[in-house]
């Protein structure tokens, strides 16, 4: 049975450092102002302490993705093992998929004048190396996992916070994050 | 040709034309005989193939990050065509375990920064912005004439002070302390702004600060976080926590803030800043109440106890600490009651907790508590605050003997400090030690000879230091004043000379941690960038300067070796503790030490006068403070607000923050304030407000959260490259109450300033 | 009249390339390259002087100007280390992987491009200047260099060094200098240095013409 590669994101263990974030700039050497994983504090509706809980989201890697439907030039690719390969070379910078994807994975580099968007590191994962984010998180919470034998009951595929589009079914699971019991001193 | 003018008028849609096929011309040139050498393969678009990665496409090089910071992560560096590419955590290390951090991701930005300080300069009248570029040998003829100068003008080398700290902990570094040795006697500041109190404590209680391996959290039942936030400071030991959780552990966090590693908790405790030590003696009263005092471990490992005990029943209730701390008392027995039961269980003593006028107090408070449950030697357990066994290095760079005939300071010992291995001299003369947490009180009343010029090396006194407006008027004293530095700073800014040092990837040393247990090699992956030098290599050039205009007047050796000086920092001890035969298994990754076990103390033989864990100190009486770990009141607040000033996860003191990359992630920083003091202040999220006090005022964008409490505001210390924002402006140099024992200066009280809040007009 | 290697160690040219005697856009070429290499003000100083004696002369049909005030020059080196050197932020770095790379950063694929060049030349930056390949002076030199290949006897050498001027030229120089011009004209800064700048720009004019024009 093939493979279908997705990011298992653990909110729970999440600590907001940004490091799979950086590692991603510092593997792909991004520019300055360009980010394929980013990391986004919770709003305080879903938790209620400001800046404390994260979702680490880069591209999801969809089973049907919007982007590749809305590439004029065939610049995107879905490969056998899900992963959405975007191919700088051939994209003219039509942004149709900037617009179509509801996750805003793919982003329109203005330097370059074209899109770009995360590859899930596809020439370390076949090199047999982690993508440089996963290995990056320093606590476990960002793994990445295969979807066609990942069982983990506490795994949910649309949090609050994250758009639900079950028709492009993206492939990121998701661990929700704990609430500590507190205790607050009167001051 | 024309074919060629084509191709690149049509690729002029690309920013690269310069990836163009190059071929051609270079093996004409080649072929016509003009060349030596077939350059190496051309280049590529990003992402034009999708060839695997291929590690072995790399040089890869080890290195170490040689921050202040708890993990002091072991790095391996990709490096192609002499350029550094990227970096990665090393999977060798169990600690580091492939993953850098936020901050050490940016460390080639670093590196090839067109910010760098590239040259040596000086500044026609400091602070004018006018600079010009000097040669090496000019900087150093300057330096060395103002230093003979002085030494004429005073007899003595007391005028040219040192400051120092903890920019770069790698161990070659120590050569700078060298350098100002090789000198003669001179002026240093000592002490530490960090962790000095807790140091005394744990010397008081236990002879030596020593913790238990961090791997070994694992093993624990029990763990509280109490005044540390590993979430942000020591990420990679986040893993071993969550770890312990699922073998069952519960974690507790004490924290005046609701810190990240708070939100991972399974109870988090908001203490009253400053009365953690109350909070600890209530729980140990409550031990005492239940029965639950481990009686081997106060009977046969530890002196004191039954004092202890009488001082317990007699001035300490459950209620009574609940009152002080605010924690309601019916949560602390029950923790007290969950502690004890637990085997092992630990607390980590962060390094919030030291930096208060009762701080040295509190640490021993909570060892006393942690001691009664019998937790003190025991793997999984511990009273864990750092550990310096791991520094047995040779310390060759810094160790130099004054010049012949040196005229020094008299009457006292001479300067210390926890990361001071000289010992002591035995000589007539010493260095003057100035205390480090009051450098601007310290060089306006420096006499006798006054400081006249002064030496800042791996730190930015604008940014770290206390009470920035005095600051300012102490540098306008000094005749001369020398920066080694990577980035133009507030220091540099107040500079005569800025010298440009080199970055971990130009320069050879060797790295440790004050907490985990990992050796790392530091490799020079790069030749240095621009005119970049070492800080043995900068010394070297000042003893050229010294000895040729005064001959003998430096000991500092004329030529230095960086991979040779960094050889000599082992020894046999060295490579028996990590069990290693020599450094170049280092080569191969990170080594940690052969620990025969992974608790510290794991024999309960205790370093102390008395060989045992002292509940009684008569040491610590006998410094001036209280023999029993006595509950002292903190500091009265001189301002409605207090305010606290501790680190982010996008920087380490005035490092990192000022990075491109970073600027991404955190681009401006904020005073944190509760919605309800916020309400009463007429401020609004992200409104500009003005927190002052009467050492002076920040002008920062506020933040409303119920992370911190009513009373309390929070702004995190860093160095912002385009902003003014710089928390030492409202942070004076009030002290801390131990740490004068071991690090030559008590510690500073960081965390008991107060503030004023308003909108900014 | 062999041009002045540094700020390279060199490989000698081949007996049998001959240099033609210098025309204004190659003295333009070696004293800017010797302002931006500049390790210390004697030095700078002497290329801002000469660069003003173009001007004096009417060269590259700049407009003759007065001399410039006795404090000029020292006002033009602080202004200089401002804009290009430093210690502190400096707004327009004298690097081309600055601007030709995606990241704003010193040793990117334009440093190496250099270098490969360097190398195929059988050159090397001089150990004590340090300079990143594609530093202006490094790239002011390596045009040097080229022009005198180009007018070499070998035939296929001449080609080689056509090709790689053009390369040079239009795929690297005429990109990024613009840019760095117009980043550093937006910085004050006093007259020699402003005229300096302006020879910048009239020597890559002058480099493109004689180009276009073989």
């Amino acid at each position: 049975m093939n493979k279908r590669y997705a990011f298992l994101m653990n909110a729970d263990k999440c600590i907001g450092c940004r490091g799979c974030a950086m590692a991603c700039k510092n593997f792909n050497r991004l520019e300055p102002s360009m980010v394929w994983r980013q990391v986004y504090p919770l709003a305080e509706s879903i938790y209620p302490h400001r800046e404390r809980a994260f979702y680490s989201l880069a591209c999801n890697h969809c089973d049907d993705p919007a982007c590749l439907r809305a590439c004029p030039t065939g610049s995107y690719e879905k490969r056998e093992d899900g992963i959405v390969v975007h191919h700088q070379e051939t994209c003219i910078g039509c942004t149709n998929c900037v617009r179509s994807c509801p996750y805003g994975a793919p982003r329109y580099n203005a330097e370059e004048k074209h899109a770009e968007k995360c590859s899930m590191c596809r020439e370390r994962i076949d090199a047999g190396l982690l993508p440089a984010c996963v290995q990056a998180c320093p606590v476990g919470a960002l793994e990445l996992v295969d979807l066609n034998t990942l069982n983990e009951p506490n795994a949910v595929q649309f949090p609050a916070g994250y758009p639900s589009m079950p028709r492009l079914n993206p492939a990121t699971r998701f661990i929700l994050p704990r609430m500590p019991r507190q205790i607050r001193g009167q001051s | 040709m024309q074919t060629t003018k084509e191709m690149l008028m049509n690729k002029s849609k690309f920013r690269r034309p310069d990836a163009m096929d190059r071929r051609g011309f270079l093996k004409g040139l080649l072929a016509a005989g003009a060349a030596a050498a077939l350059p190496g393969g051309l280049l590529t678009a990003r992402n034009a193939t999708a060839a695997p990665f291929d590690p072995g496409a790399y040089q890869v090089f080890r290195n170490a990050c040689p921050r202040n910071c708890y993990d002091t992560c072991s790095i391996k560096t990709y490096v192609r065509d002499g350029i550094v590419q990227f970096v990665e955590g090393a999977p060798e290390s169990t600690f580091t375990k492939g993953a850098l951090c936020v901050k050490g991701y940016t460390y080639p930005r670093r590196l090839y920064s067109p910010d760098r300080i590239k040259y040596p300069m000086i500044q026609d009248k400091r602070g004018s912005g006018n600079w010009r570029r000097i040669s090496w040998d000019e900087a150093m003829d300057r330096i060395a004439d103002k230093i003979l100068e002085i030494k004429k003008r005073d007899g003595s080398l007391l005028g040219l002070g040192l400051t120092k700290y903890s920019g770069n902990f790698g161990i070659t570094n120590y050569g700078v302390e060298g350098m100002m040795s090789s000198l003669g006697y001179t002026t240093r500041f000592v002490g530490t702004p960090c962790w000095p109190a807790g140091i005394d404590a744990q010397n008081y209680d236990l002879g030596d600060m020593w913790c238990n391996d961090p791997e070994d959290f694992v093993k624990a039942k029990y763990i509280i976080v109490w005044g540390g936030n590993p979430a942000w400071c020591s990420m990679h030991s986040m893993k071993y926590l969550y770890q312990a959780r699922e073998n069952g552990a519960k974690i507790v966090v004490i924290d005046p803030v609701f810190t990240q590693t708070a939100a991972k908790a399974d109870m988090y405790w908001r203490v009253k800043p400053g009365t953690d030590g109350a909070l600890a003696l209530g729980m140990a009263r409550h031990l005492l109440d239940k029965g639950l005092v481990n009686q081997d471990f106060v009977n046969n490992y530890a002196v004191g106890y039954a004092e202890f005990a009488d001082y317990l029943r007699q001035n300490v209730t459950v209620d009574w600490a609940s009152e002080i701390s605010g924690i309601p008392a019916e949560d602390i027995r029950s923790l007290a009651e969950e502690f004890a039961a637990a085997k092992p269980a630990t607390v980590w003593i962060g390094y919030g907790m030291q930096r208060h006028t009762n701080g040295g107090a509190m640490v021993r408070a909570i060892d006393a508590f942690v001691a009664m449950t019998g937790n003190i030697g025991v793997e999984g357990g511990g009273a864990r605050y750092g550990q310096m066994r791991t520094w047995g290095f040779n310390y060759h760079a810094m160790i130099r003997k004054q010049p012949e005939g040196s005229i020094g300071f008299v009457g006292a010992t001479g300067p210390k400090g926890e990361f001071d291995f000289a010992g002591e001299s035995g000589t007539a003369y010493s260095d003057r030690a100035l205390n480090i947490n009051k450098t601007a009180q310290e060089i306006l009343d420096a006499k006798d000879p006054e400081l006249k010029m002064l030496w800042v090396s791996c730190k930015n006194p604008f940014a770290q230091d206390f009470d920035r407006n005095k600051l300012e008027k102490a540098f306008a004293r000094l005749e001369m004043v020398v920066t080694v530095d990577q980035f133009f700073n507030e220091t540099v800014q107040h500079s005569d000379i800025v010298l440009p040092v080199t970055t971990l990837f130009e320069e050879w040393t060797v790295n440790v941690s004050y907490w985990h247990y990992w050796l790392s090699l530091n490799e020079q992956a790069v030749k240095p960038m621009h005119e970049a030098r070492s800080n043995i290599e900068i010394a070297a050039a000042l003893s050229r300067a010294m000895n040729k205009k005064a001959p003998g007047s430096c000991t500092f050796p004329q030529e230095v070796d960086g991979r040779e000086w960094m050889i000599k920092e082992f020894n046999k001890g060295v490579y028996d503790y990590f069990g290693i035969s020599s450094w170049e298994e280092l080569r191969n990754g990170p080594v940690k030490a052969k620990l025969s076990s992974s608790a510290a103390w794991n024999e309960r033989v205790f370093m102390t006068p008395s060989g045992k864990y002292e509940f009684r100190s008569d040491l610590c009486a006998q410094n001036g403070f209280k023999a029993l770990p006595e509950y002292v009141p903190g500091r009265e607040a001189t301002a409605p607000f207090r305010l606290l000033t501790p680190h982010v996860q996008f920087g380490l003191h005035s490092q990192f923050v000022n990075l491109d990359w970073m600027e991404n992630f955190y681009p401006e920083p904020f005073v944190y304030i509760h919605p309800d003091a916020a309400e009463a202040k007429g401020i609004r999220d992200m409104d500009s407000v003005r927190v002052f006090n009467s050492t002076g005022e920040v002008k920062v964008r506020a933040r409303l959260t119920s992370n911190v409490a009513r009373n309390c505001v929070v702004m995190y210390e860093a160095w912002f490259r385009r902003l003014a924002f710089n928390v030492q402006n409202v942070v004076d140099d009030c002290a801390a109450d131990m740490g004068a024992m071991k690090t030559g200066a008590p510690g500073v009280a960081i965390h008991d300033q107060f503030v004023d809040i308003a909108p900014a007009g | 009249m062999t041009p002045p290697l540094s700020p390279f160690s060199s490989v000698p040219l081949p007996e049998s390339v001959s240099v033609a005697s210098p025309v204004a856009p190659e003295k333009m070429a070696q004293t800017l390259r010797d302002l931006f290499a500049a390790r210390n003000n004697g030095a700078m100083f002497s290329a801002l002087e000469r660069l003003a004696d173009f001007r004096a002369a009417g060269e590259r049909a700049l407009p003759a100007m007065p001399p410039y005030e006795a404090s000029a020059f020292r006002e033009a080196e602080y202004a200089f280390n401002r804009i290009f050197v430093g210690p502190g932020h400096v707004p327009a770095p004298p690097y081309a992987s600055v601007y030709l790379d995606a990241e704003p950063l010193l040793m990117g694929r334009a440093a190496v491009s250099m270098r490969d060049l360097f190398r195929s030349m059988g050159l090397a930056v001089r150990e004590e200047d340090n300079l990143p390949e594609d530093h202006l002076a490094c790239e002011l030199e390596a045009w040097l260099v080229l022009r005198s290949l180009a007018s070499a006897d070998d035939g296929a050498l001449r080609r080689s060094a056509d090709e790689a001027l053009l390369w040079l030229l239009d795929g690297h120089m005429q990109i990024w200098i613009p840019e760095f011009l117009s980043r550093a004209r937006a910085e004050s800064m006093p007259e020699p240095l402003s005229d300096a700048l302006d020879c910048l720009e009239a020597w890559l004019l002058s480099a493109q013409n004689a180009l276009n024009r073989e």
